[in-house]
């Protein structure tokens, strides 16, 4: 299955992430804090996909995609985020987001919007 | 809900203990609301017609409503409704208490009108109360003209109480909300809400509230207010702004959201107005607090 970066500002939100992730086989790489240490993790670990929080401090999740898809235009990012409106959803998805998940998450909802990423070309 | 309401009376009048109450409430499963308590809380029975029909129907072999009519207790109309009512009802507080013989229809009757007195609701509010209807329960309770931030706050808590119910605790019930122009708290999380309306919010509580709180939304057991607690509670402030600003977005209002931040003893001061909603969960207090 896939290496998978969490960027998260909640640890809560991370745990949660790395245990539903793990039970549907992936491995869980790295977790970042904020957009800033995501981009570093991204990097240095380069993996097959990145799930991005968007509200978080020194860097929101906006930026920190812009940056990611900068550095790799291939780059699988999926947005994890309270925030589920409308002009948010579409700015990350024309920016090239795969999906974008809305807060709190279901197991389920996010196995598949991964496999869905994955298998996107 | 109204169980929850009328029942807090009940503890606060001491008419039941605690333990009494809880068992009172077990038996409330699967029981036919009787069309007697149904018209007597719709305010178009007295409990001396109840009573009155209750004792013809021991002589006659006849439905409590056929009664009730022919003595010209009920309309046809007034006993259609009723018969509606019974059949979404959940079975009311009021009824297991005549049942259990803990009180006759009169007294019930009367603690209704004391409850109704003492709460200060008008008889369409008591109405609003009994409906369980989570959003006009918590609107009720905000006494105040809902328009401009008083509104948007009413919204607020609606989709609060929500929330609570959904993720922490179906027993909650809320308080009326007041202003300060200070606010001082022992643990609080914190967002700040930006753009076409700023607005601080937060959930404050003490230690062993704040600690269960958390953990019920971390869904593990946490000890005290640590990292873990302070940071599902910041998530949950963050789901609870996320939807709200998300539907503040349906309304053509466009704002975003800070980081959520946790603060220990300290103050807030008043920006415009400063919002404080007491919530009494089945495990202690928390106050919701919306500074605009
Ligand atoms: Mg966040």
């Amino acid at each position: 299955m896939a290496n998978i970066l969490i960027v998260d500002d909640s640890g809560m939100s991370r745990k949660k992430l790395k245990t539903i992730l793990e039970n549907g086989s992936h491995t869980v790489v790295g977790e970042a804090q904020d957009g800033l240490e995501g981009i570093e993790q991204f990097k240095t670990l380069a993996p097959d996909l990145v799930t991005l929080d968007v509200t978080m401090p020194n860097m929101d999740g906006i930026s920190c995609l812009e940056s990611l898809l900068a550095i790799d235009e291939d780059a699988r990012v999926v947005m994890i985020s309270a925030l589920g409106k409308g002009d948010t959803m579409l700015e990350a998805l024309n920016l090239g987001a795969a999906n974008y998940i809305t807060k709190p998450f279901e197991a389920e909802q996010v196995l598949n919007a991964i496999s869905d990423a994955l298998n996107m070309d | 809900m109204f169980n929850k309401y009328f029942g807090n009376y009940i503890l606060t009048r001491k008419i039941l203990t605690p333990g009494q109450l809880k068992q009172v409430l077990s038996k409330q499963a699967s029981i036919r609301v009787k069309l007697g308590i149904l018209a007597i809380e719709a305010g178009v029975m007295t409990s001396f017609q109840v009573n009155r029909v209750h004792k013809l129907q021991t002589l006659q072999d006849r439905r409590f409503g056929e009664i009730a009519v022919s003595e010209g207790f009920l309309t046809e109309g007034m006993l259609s409704e009723l018969l509606d009512r019974q059949k979404t009802s959940q079975i009311t507080l009021g009824q297991i208490l005549v049942d259990e013989g803990l009180l006759d229809y009169g007294e019930y009757e009367s603690l209704l009108a004391d409850y109704q007195k003492d709460a200060g609701f008008s008889d369409q509010e008591i109405q609003i109360l009994k409906s369980n209807n989570t959003d006009a329960i918590v609107s009720l309770f905000i006494d105040m003209e809902k328009t401009g931030v008083v509104k948007l706050f009413s919204e607020y808590i609606e989709l609060f109480v929500r929330n609570i119910i959904r993720f922490i605790d179906r027993d909650v019930i809320i308080s009326k909300p007041y202003q300060a122009d200070t606010y001082c708290f022992k643990h609080y999380a914190g967002q700040q809400i930006t753009g076409d309306h700023a607005i601080s919010t937060g959930i404050s509580a003490d230690d062993p509230v704040f600690t269960k709180f958390a953990s019920i939304y971390a869904q593990e057991s946490l000890t005290g207010v640590d990292e873990m607690a302070r940071d599902a509670i910041g998530e949950f402030m963050n789901s609870q702004n996320g939807l709200f600003v998300s539907n503040l977005y349906h309304k053509n209002i466009n704002c975003d959201l800070a980081p959520q931040q946790y603060q220990t003893n300290s103050t807030i001061e008043k920006r415009n107005q400063l919002f404080v909603a007491p919530c009494e969960l089945s495990f202690g207090k928390i106050e919701i607090v919306f500074n605009i």
